[in-house]
């Protein structure tokens, strides 16, 4: 563990020291609070030991700034106190604290206090990987391995208004593979599962670095394309379009005999009043579009200037065989 | 009268921290002798100036690095001075007791060490 010691006292501070290094740890040493605002700041240290009265800030200010931190995962506080009444216990760890230690600093009891930190922020390091971890779950598609829906909100969230205050270009496109309830008849569901990951991983790995691809439901897929409206839009979902087409999965009940996607996309241009969901509409319109138009191809929704949906879809030109 | 040096202190410090060789409590004690008399003489100026509050923090911290390495009477003395009751003009004479107790513990100290 990283401890960082704080103490005006130089002799309690090298007993101290003493202690955390036998214990087997790495000290850092501060001779008041603000040095040790920023030692913590810079060290991201795993336990802190202060001394409750200091120079500038002082103990209690000292917890109540680390508590306070939004980016601090869990660091354990240990004050050390001359003043042992119980109000003074109390407000200490309402400041934040875990422990504290009496002056003049008992070797042992420090030691033990110690072991205690270490066994505790070795949990919440644990707890904070679970924390990762299941975060990732819940935005995991757990069939295709694509983020789901609940990361594709927040995503979009964040691209549209990064996009409208830095004023840049960015496009949905829903793609949705065709006649797959009628694939899933005819090869059963897992068969069906395959073709999903193989149109997925297809996708994820033929799309641009900076476009993310998404399970928006049973056998849809969505793309968010940053700095990208139509048309060039169109001819990049395009060239998805045919890579799935590529993969050469046979599929009866498809008028190319293989397994083939429709798309639709809608363009967020700067000026536009559309709002994300708003795009998202346009494009599953543009799709149910290509959908009518004879599957297997690509639509881009028609945006008035101000963004304002037109009713219009245009036919992304294809070299289908 | 109790004692100046409260020997069981760096004892145990001693048996605590592993320092057979007592390296660690004379380096210990080296360095209360330099805060000390950095502290005395902040006790001092804080006495001629009744600057309460810097007499306050002096005597904390004398008293901390004093009860440190055993100088049970002179942490009770800077106690004193730490929440100072008194009158201006007792205040000079506690504060040169404090000094005077310091010079017996580094004594006391000394003999410690070379015991």
């Amino acid at each position: 563990m990283k401890v960082l010691v704080v103490d005006d006292d130089r002799v309690s501070l090298l007993i101290a020291e003493s202690v955390v290094e036998q214990s087997g740890h790495t000290c850092m040493t501060a001779a008041d609070g603000d040095a040790a605002w920023r030692l913590f700041n810079t060290h991201h240290p795993e336990v802190v030991v202060t001394d409750w009265m200091m120079p500038g800030l002082d103990g209690l200010a000292l917890c109540r700034a680390i508590r306070a931190d939004p980016w601090d995962a869990y660091t354990y506080l240990i004050l050390v106190t001359s003043l042992g009444t119980q109000d003074d216990i109390l407000a200490g760890t309402q400041a934040g604290a875990d422990d504290y230690v009496t002056k003049p600093l008992d070797p042992f009891t420090l030691r033990a206090r110690l072991l205690v930190a270490d066994r505790v922020t070795a949990l919440h390091a644990q707890l904070g990987r679970y924390r990762e971890d299941l975060s990732e779950q819940a935005r995991t598609d757990p069939l295709t391995k694509l983020h789901n829906r609940l990361k594709l909100t927040e995503d979009l969230a964040l691209l549209h208004s990064r996009s409208e205050r830095y004023e840049r270009d960015y496009s949905v496109a829903l793609c949705d593979i065709d006649e797959f309830k009628h694939y899933n008849d005819t090869y059963g569901h897992q068969a069906g599962d395959e073709a999903l990951r193989a149109v997925a991983q297809t996708l994820a790995g033929q799309a641009r670095r900076n476009d993310s691809v998404y399970r928006y439901g049973g056998e849809e897929f969505l793309l968010l394309l940053p700095e990208l409206a139509a048309p060039a839009a169109g001819a990049a979902v395009e060239r998805l379009r045919k890579a799935a087409e590529n993969l050469e999965i046979q599929h009866s009940g498809s008028a190319a005999g293989v397994l083939t996607l429709s798309a639709g996309i809608s363009s967020y241009v700067p000026g536009h009043r559309l709002g994300a969901e708003q795009l998202l509409k346009e494009a599953d319109l543009a799709m149910y579009a290509a959908k009518a138009a004879g599957r297997n191809q690509v639509s881009v929704a028609v945006l008035g200037p101000d963004g304002a949906a037109e009713k219009g879809v245009a036919s992304v030109p294809s070299d289908r065989r | 009268m109790s004692q100046a040096l409260d020997r069981s202190v760096l004892d145990r410090l001693r048996a605590a921290l592993d320092d057979v060789s007592g390296k660690f409590v004379a380096g210990l004690v080296a360095v209360y002798g330099g805060q000390a008399g950095e502290l005395v003489h902040a006790l001092e100026h804080a006495s001629l100036d009744y600057d309460l509050e810097g007499l306050s923090s002096a005597a904390h911290s004398l008293k901390g690095s004093s009860d440190g390495v055993g100088g049970r009477r002179l942490a009770a003395l800077c106690l004193e001075l730490e929440h100072w009751r008194g009158t201006r003009s007792q205040l000079s004479s506690r504060v040169a007791a404090v000094r005077e107790e310091v010079t017996v513990l580094e004594r006391a100290l000394a003999t410690y060490l070379s015991s």
